[in-house]
C-alpha cells in the first residue's frame, strides 16, 4: 500500500492523542475511501524539525462522525435540496473524525527510514497538519529495532485506547505476523496474553 | 566489585538483606562481605579506628523482580524475546533479594570469627568473599597438620581449598553422615589418605565390615606419601580368618561386658572364678571359655548360677572368635604411619559388635596407661574409623560396643583416642554418640528423620545448611563443627586411590555370567561328541 493523504489535523486531547478531520468526496480529487481510514491504520504526519525530516507515526485507535443536522429543532429557511445553497457552512460540518494515538517517530533521509523511536515524541502537531497513510513496508520499519519486531509503544497504546487496546494491538500483531513469520511463536505469546486478559479475565 | 547492596535488616537480629542483579554468582551457602569501621585497641591498648570484613553467609534467595508468568507460556519462546518485543530492557532484568546470616569479622588474635553484631545499613555495598580470604579463614590450620579434604562448593576448582586439622578431628572425634552412594566410604577414604601422608603419620584402624578399603593399599607405592625422610606408609589388612582374640587377653572387665544381662551374684562368681585363674600357675597365658566355665563351678556340683554363667559365656565367647592360642595383639595392628584394615566382612553383628567392644577396651586402656605414665603398649594417640556406626552404637542401646563407644566418645580426647562415625542411617545412632563428634561431615540425606537426628545432634549446623541435604550430589557435603570456624559446602577431593566401593555393575554381571554358562556344554552329551572321541579309533 503506497502513502495517501486522508485527512489534516483539527484538535488534540494531549500530547499524543489527536483528532484528524478525514477528508471529503469535494476537499479533494482522489478522496480517502473507509480502508484507508479503518480501525488500527497507520498514519504519519510529517514535519520539519532542526532541519530533519520527522515522520511523526501514529494509529487510528477511534472515530466519530458528526452530522450536527441530527437532534436540531425549529423552522429551517430552505428546503433541504436548497440548503447547499443558502447554508454551505452548514453543511460543511457533516465530517468523519479519526482519532490518532502516536507512538513514535521516524527520521527519513531520501525517503528511507534512517532511525525509529516507540515513545512518545517531544513535538507538538499543529492544527492543518495533513494526515498521510503509512506504508506497508514503513509500518514494517517503523517496528524493526536491531532487525527484530518491537512494540515498545505497548503500554501507551494500551492506556489511550481503552476498550479498543486489546483489538487494536492485537490487529497490529497480526500484520507484523504475516509480514515476519519467523517471528511468530514470539508474537504469539504476547497476543495470546492481551486476549487472555480482556477475554478470560474479564469473565 | 560489589555484588549487591542492603536493603533491609533481616527476620533474625544477625541477618540482613541485600539486593543483586546476578545469581550467577549468588547461590545459597555462598560468602559474601561488607565493610565496617570499627574501633579497636592496639597494643598500648589506645583505641584507633579500623576497618573490617564482615563476612556473613547467603541462606536464602527470593526473587523480587523477574518475568511474569504469562511471558513464559510457550517453552519454545525465551522470554526474554517477548520482553524485548514490548520494549522491556531484558538485560539484568531478574532482580534478587538474598538473606544473609552474618558471620562476623577474623579476628587475628582468636583465630577466629568475632561477630561485632552490627547489622549493616541500608545501601552498603556487598561484595564477595575473596578465594584467599575464605581459605585462610574458614578452617584454622596454623602450626598443625593438615587433610586436604577438597574445595569450597560453589568457586571454581581449586579456589578455595579446604584444609581440616588433622590435631583437632582425631582427638575430637568426626561423623561422616550420608545416605548410600553419596560418597561416605570416599570420603573416609580421602580422610585416610591425609592422615598417611608424612605431615600426619597416623596410626589408624578402620572397621570395615563391607571390605570395601582396600584399595588402600596403593597408597603404599605411592609417591606423594613419602617422606624425604624415609617415611612410607604401611596398610595392612586383615581377613576375617585373621581377626582372632585370645581369650587369656580378655580382662575381667571385657568379659562381663560381653555377657548379656548378669547378676550381682553372677558378675561375683566369675569375678571368683577368674581371680583364681589369674593367680593360678596351671594356666598362664592360654585360657579357654571352657577352663573359666569349669572355674565358675562348685566343687560340689553346678547349680543356677553356674548353668546360667555357662550360658552367658558360651553364649558370648564360645565362636571362632575366640582362640586359645592365636591373638590379634594392638601393638602388630597399631603404630604410627601405618592403617590396620579390619575386614569384618562374613563376621556375626554380634561379633563384630564384641570385636569393637574388646579391641576400643584394650586401646582405651593402654591410652589411659600411657597419659598416666603406666607401661603401655600404645605411646602414640590413635583413630579409628568405625563404619556403619549406627551397628556398634544404635539407638536402642543394644549393643555390646555402645558402653565403651560412650566412654570413649566422652573421654577420648583426654587420653587421644578420637574415633570417627560413619553411617547411612543418623537417627539409629546413639544420640550421645552422635553429639559428640565434634566435627561433622554431611552429605546427601533426604531421609526426614536422619534430617531431624543431625538437627538435634549438630548445632552448629543452620536450617539454611541443614535444608540443602537433601539436594545435595554425590562428592558434595556440608562440613561443620570444631575443626572449622563456620559451617560451609565442600566438594571433597579425588581420591588418589581407586574406589573400592562402586555400586555393582548388576546386569553387566548377569549377561556375562550368562555367557559363561551358555558356553559350558551340558553334562550329558552324546559319545561321538565328547572330548577325546576322535582319539578312539586309533590302535593303542
Amino acid at each position: 500500500m503506497v502513502s495517501k493523504k486522508i485527512g489534516k489535523v483539527i484538535g488534540s486531547n494531549s500530547h499524543i492523542d489527536y483528532t484528524c478531520e478525514i477528508y471529503r468526496k469535494r476537499d479533494k480529487d482522489n478522496p480517502p475511501t473507509p480502508a484507508d481510514h479503518s480501525f488500527g491504520q497507520f498514519v504519519y504526519i510529517e514535519k520539519e524539525i532542526d532541519g530533519k525530516n520527522i515522520h511523526l507515526i501514529g494509529v487510528i485507535y477511534d472515530s466519530q462522525i458528526l452530522d450536527p443536522d441530527q437532534g436540531r429543532t425549529g423552522p429551517k429557511l430552505a428546503e433541504p435540496h436548497e440548503q447547499e445553497l443558502f447554508h454551505p457552512s452548514y453543511i460543511e460540518e457533516k465530517m468523519t473524525l479519526a482519532g490518532i494515538a502516536l507512538l513514535g517517530y521516524c527520521e527519513v533521509d531520501d525517503d528511507e527510514f534512517c532511525s525509529n523511536e516507540h515513545c512518545v515524541p517531544p513535538w507538538t502537531i499543529e492544527i492543518d497538519d495533513i494526515v498521510r497513510t503509512l506504508s506497508d513496508k514503513d509500518f514494517l520499519k517503523f517496528h524493526e529495532v536491531d532487525g527484530e519486531i518491537n512494540l515498545g509503544y505497548y503500554q501507551n497504546l494500551m492506556e489511550l485506547a481503552g476498550p479498543f487496546g486489546t483489538d487494536l494491538l492485537s490487529k497490529i500483531i497480526d500484520q507484523l505476523k504475516d509480514m515476519k513469520p519467523d517471528e511468530e511463536k514470539t508474537l504469539e505469546v504476547i497476543q495470546k496474553n492481551i486476549e487472555f486478559s480482556k477475554r478470560i479475565k474479564g469473565v | 566489585m560489589p555484588i549487591g547492596i542492603v536493603s533491609e535488616p533481616g527476620r533474625e537480629a544477625n541477618e540482613f538483606k541485600f539486593i543483586t542483579p546476578d545469581d550467577e554468582k549468588l547461590k545459597t551457602g555462598e560468602f559474601v562481605y561488607y565493610n565496617v569501621s570499627l574501633e579497636t585497641e592496639d597494643e598500648d591498648s589506645d583505641l584507633f579506628s579500623k576497618t573490617h570484613k564482615i563476612f556473613a553467609r547467603v541462606i536464602n534467595r527470593d526473587e523480587c523482580r523477574g518475568y511474569p508468568d504469562s511471558f513464559l507460556a510457550d517453552p519454545e519462546v525465551n522470554p526474554k524475546h517477548v520482553a524485548k518485543k514490548l520494549g522491556v530492557i531484558s538485560e539484568d532484568m531478574e532482580l534478587y533479594r538474598m538473606t544473609a546470616k552474618i558471620i562476623g569479622y577474623y579476628d587475628t588474635r582468636l583465630n577466629d570469627f568475632t561477630n561485632p553484631r552490627i547489622v549493616p545499613k541500608s545501601g552498603t555495598k556487598v561484595e564477595l568473599a575473596p578465594d584467599d580470604d575464605l581459605e585462610k579463614f574458614l578452617t584454622n590450620i596454623e602450626d598443625v597438620a593438615e587433610a586436604f579434604i577438597g574445595d569450597l562448593l560453589h568457586r571454581n576448582a581449586g579456589a578455595v581449598d579446604i584444609k581440616l586439622p588433622v590435631d583437632n578431628f582425631t582427638s575430637t572425634h568426626l561423623s561422616i553422615l550420608a545416605s548410600t552412594g553419596s560418597g561416605k566410604s570416599y570420603t573416609c577414604s580421602v580422610i585416610a589418605e591425609e592422615l598417611m601422608k608424612p605431615d600426619s603419620r597416623a596410626a589408624m584402624l578402620i572397621l570395615d565390615p563391607h571390605a570395601e578399603y582396600h584399595t588402600l593399599k596403593e597408597i603404599e607405592k605411592m609417591e606423594e606419601f613419602k617422606g624425604n625422610d624415609g617415611y612410607k606408609p604401611k596398610v595392612s589388612i586383615w581377613g576375617p580368618e585373621d581377626i582372632r582374640i585370645r581369650f587369656a587377653e580378655l580382662s575381667f572387665r571385657e568379659i562381663i561386658s560381653s555377657l548379656h544381662n548378669p547378676s550381682d551374684a553372677q558378675e561375683q562368681r566369675l569375678r571368683e572364678a577368674w581371680n583364681r585363674i589369674q593367680s593360678s600357675d596351671d594356666y598362664g597365658q592360654y585360657y579357654s571359655v571352657n577352663d573359666l566355665i569349669s572355674e565358675c563351678i562348685p566343687e560340689d556340683g553346678s547349680d543356677a548360677i553356674s548353668d546360667a554363667l555357662t550360658w552367658r559365656l558360651r553364649n558370648a565367647f564360645d565362636r571362632e572368635l575366640f582362640d586359645h592360642s592365636r591373638n590379634l595383639s594392638i601393638s602388630e595392628l597399631l603404630e604410627p604411619g601405618r592403617v590396620s584394615i579390619l575386614q569384618l566382612d562374613t563376621i556375626s553383628a554380634i561379633d563384630q559388635q564384641l570385636i569393637v567392644n574388646i579391641l576400643f577396651r584394650k586401646i582405651y586402656r593402654e591410652r589411659i596407661n600411657c597419659e598416666r605414665n603406666r607401661d603401655t603398649q600404645l605411646d602414640f594417640p590413635v583413630f579409628a574409623i568405625l563404619e556403619e556406626g549406627h551397628r556398634f552404637a544404635p539407638a536402642n542401646g543394644e549393643s555390646r560396643s555402645l558402653p565403651i563407644l560412650r566412654t570413649i566418645l566422652s573421654e577420648g580426647r583426654k587420653f587421644g583416642f578420637g574415633i570417627g562415625v560413619i553411617s547411612q542411617r543418623p537417627s539409629k545412632i546413639d544420640d550421645d554418640i552422635l553429639s559428640q563428634c565434634k566435627t561433622q561431615i554431611i552429605m546427601q540425606i533426604q531421609n526426614p528423620n536422619d534430617q531431624d537426628a543431625i538437627r538435634r545432634a549438630v548445632e552448629s549446623v543452620g536450617e539454611d545448611l541443614l535444608s540443602e541435604l537433601p539436594g545435595l550430589t554425590p562428592g558434595q557435603s556440608v562440613v561443620a563443627g570444631d575443626s572449622v570456624n563456620t559451617p560451609f559446602l565442600c566438594k571433597i577431593r579425588e581420591r588418589h586411590t581407586t574406589h573400592g566401593a562402586e555400586s555393582l555393575k548388576t546386569s553387566k554381571r548377569w549377561r556375562e555370567s550368562w555367557t559363561k554358562n551358555a558356553q559350558v556344554p551340558d553334562k550329558v552329551v552324546d559319545a561321538d561328541q565328547d572330548k577325546g572321541a576322535e582319539d578312539r579309533e586309533e590302535l593303542l
